[in-house]
């Protein structure tokens, strides 16, 4: 295992709030090309079925789209599974956002 | 005449990160690209991501659909494919297990080529991608699995 210096330094600099997006979208991305290859779906299959081109495909699994809601539930709905929710991670993250939200609610009362 | 070592940047259980590195110079191409965007505010989030990916690239292999193709058909040179309208990180895709990254820049024009700036970067990846090439075909250099051997010391010249 080896380290930079240097970019480990930047990597520091960006904060918990980012990297908890940057993470999300890289994980949706993760799950629909992980979801595609199960069904045995190719990026052209899976663009004909969404009605949008493989070169815009090919955004969404890049690793970090800005996924508009009406997308994800689209793309959902066209692979039968909720993409924000087949990562393990994911599931973790809204637990604890859960019960953040929940704990708020009571402090407000 | 310019001559070039491989600096090793980051290496987790299966993916090494590499920069290349010009003769007399202290920092590696990519140490550069960071020194150079920084503190640059007007491309901060597209430079963030960018980082990110690198370290999801560490964790995940350089998976073919992070990247998109930048130079010709014939040459593995590569630009993260990060959704970035501005920023890019031009790299080498040798493997999934080995990326070799080089320097990169605002991209304000249609095409790479049309920059004089971001064109050297990929000519620079280009030509290094083909000395390394002939240099793995004849065995000088040999791939295995996240490292390249034989490359401590080694100057290649463009």
């Amino acid at each position: 295992m080896k380290h930079n210096q240097i970019f480990r330094a930047e990597l520091d600099k960006i904060s918990v709030k980012e990297k908890n997006r940057y993470d999300l979208m890289y994980r949706v991305s993760k799950n629909i090309d992980m979801i595609i290859k199960h069904r045995g779906m190719s990026q052209r299959d899976f663009a004909r079925q969404m009605g949008r081109t493989e070169q815009e495909i090919g955004r969404w699994l890049g690793g970090f789209h800005n996924f508009t809601l009406a997308t994800i539930a689209d793309i959902s709905f066209v692979l039968g599974e909720d993409i924000l929710n087949t990562h393990i991670q994911y599931k973790q993250t809204s637990d604890i956002l859960f019960a953040a939200e929940t704990m708020s609610k009571y402090t407000k009362k | 005449m310019k001559n070039i070592t491989l600096k090793i940047i980051e290496q987790s259980e299966n993916v090494s990160l590499y920069s290349i590195c010009f003769e007399n110079d202290k920092l590696s191409e990519f140490e550069k690209f960071i020194e150079k965007f920084k503190k640059d505010a007007t491309i901060n989030n597209d430079y963030k991501v960018i980082l990110t990916a690198l370290s999801k690239i560490l964790e995940d292999g350089a998976l073919e659909r992070l990247f998109r193709p930048e130079g010709k058909m014939s040459d593995n040179v590569c630009a993260l494919s990060v959704n970035s309208k501005k920023l890019r990180l031009y790299c080498l895709r040798i493997s999934e297990n080995i990326l070799i990254i080089g320097n990169g820049g605002v991209k304000s024009t249609k095409s790479y080529q049309e920059d004089e700036e971001l064109y050297g970067y990929v000519m620079d990846l280009q030509a290094f991608d083909n000395l390394l090439q002939n240099e793995i075909n004849k065995n000088n250099i040999i791939i295995v699995k996240n490292e390249l051997t034989n490359i401590n010391g080694k100057t290649f010249t463009l």
